[in-house]
């Protein structure tokens, strides 16, 4: 065996190992699975600093400076991303988190109905090893209390008048109405209404981010 | 954690230093094509007449080569192969750009990388190849107005074999290391039968 192994030319034996190398991978894996590994002690520290969160009032300003250099990740189902929708937020259902295809840098905030499956969904990406990841705080309920139908204070002073000047701007910007009289709310009567959904962002699928620029590779 | 790739994306180096890396790859690119006898249009073109496939050996081979690599490095679990860029598939303006850079091969002699190869070492005719490069781009970049429509047709994403087909990764690398080992051979058959008419028709 081994002497007929050494008696071929170099090219056939190249060939033997590519072929041995390519059984052996018929039962490779490459591609990310369900396992992954978390620093539990890392990760803890980091949620003690209160690290990976963002308040509502600070994704309205991103939006409103129409910042690029993060995603906004909406984690319900397509039907209730269709009724409403935090603009330029691209729909991944929480089922199809595995498939989103985010890099290991890149700035990522999602948000869900509540906290809990946000907060869920930011552990399973984090302990996949994606360290840019984020949560809305409160998710959809406090951006509606603080962004769509914010409780404007009423009283006199700059401050207070400039406060609320800043949220009644917010508010008509992502097409709210504020709620006027401070604690009571006692500015409405009508049941509140979202705004209608903003033209979305063409919702990249999840696996692939949308085709964007074409790159030039080749011989 | 231990260090994994793909480099950049990890963040291991930033984007200055990525040219720098890109240079080195190229570089190298370009002097093991030169290696290969590929900087002498004689050599490319004589694949088409079938009587020296070594171009298609050496791409088939370094095809066969990356693909083990990745496989096993990403099994290893030192490379996350999600990360890495896939170009996006247009099925039509890529077989029509397929065609036309094949007639170029055929008619120049040379494939873009090759060209540069050949330029390296001296030869005039890759310099007239790589004007032509530089002359085409720039009509292809005038008139891009004009071809965009079709340019963008048909947006696939980034097709896998494994992907559309749902065969096993692993079973995918295997039938193409078949298929390579299976071209070598068909490869040096045709070799024999065409250097032979060759050489009677002389």
């Amino acid at each position: 065996m081994k002497d007929w192994l050494w008696t071929r030319t170099l090219n056939e034996r190249l060939a033997l190992l590519a072929l041995v190398l390519g059984l052996v991978a018929v039962a490779a894996t490459p591609y990310r699975g369900g396992r992954a590994v978390v620093d539990a002690k890392d990760l803890t520290a980091e949620i003690a600093a209160g690290h990976g969160r963002v308040t509502p009032l600070e994704l309205a300003d991103w939006i409103i400076q129409d910042r690029e250099d993060f995603r906004l990740i909406d984690l319900r189902s397509e039907a209730e991303f269709q009724r409403y929708h935090i603009p330029t937020a691209e729909n991944v259902p929480v089922e199809r988190l595995g498939e989103l295809a985010i890099g290991h840098q890149e700035k990522v905030l999602v948000y869900a109905a509540s906290d809990l499956p946000a907060a869920q969904a930011w552990l399973v990406l984090r302990s996949q090893g994606y360290r840019g990841v984020s949560v809305l705080d409160g998710s959809l309920g406090r951006w509606n209390d603080e962004v769509l139908f914010p409780v404007i204070p009423d009283g006199q002073g700059a401050a207070v008048q400039a406060d609320a000047g800043k949220l009644r701007a917010v508010c008509a910007f992502f097409g709210g109405r504020p709620r006027i009289g401070g604690r009571d709310a006692v500015g409405f009567a009508a049941p509140l209404a979202l705004p209608a959904p903003v033209a979305a962002p063409p919702a990249p699928k999840a696996g692939g981010k949308a085709p964007a620029v074409k790159k030039k590779e080749g011989c | 954690m231990a260090m994994m790739a793909p480099f950049l994306k990890f963040g291991a180096f930033g984007e200055p230093a990525s040219l720098v890396v890109a240079f080195i790859i190229g570089i190298s690119f370009g002097f093991w094509l030169e290696r290969a006898g590929f900087g002498s249009a004689r050599k490319l073109v004589s694949q088409f007449y079938l009587n020296d496939l070594a171009v298609f050996k050496v791409m088939f081979t370094a095809i066969v080569t990356a693909m083990l690599g990745v496989t096993y490095l990403s099994w290893a679990g030192w490379l996350d192969l999600s990360l890495v860029y896939l170009v996006p598939t247009y099925l039509a303006p890529q077989v029509v750009g397929g065609l036309v850079l094949g007639v170029g091969f055929v008619v120049g002699g040379y494939c873009p990388g090759t060209s540069m190869a050949a330029v390296a070492t001296g030869r005039l005719d890759g310099l007239a190849y790589v004007a032509g490069i530089l002359a085409g781009t720039l009509a292809f970049a005038e008139a891009f107005p004009w071809v965009k429509g079709f340019y963008n047709v048909g947006p696939l994403g980034a097709v896998t074999i494994p992907g559309s087909t749902g065969l096993p990764y692993g079973v995918v690398v295997f039938a193409v290391v078949l298929m390579a080992l299976g071209g070598f051979y068909g490869a040096s058959l045709l070799e024999r039968r065409f250097a032979a008419s060759a050489g009677e028709s002389r």
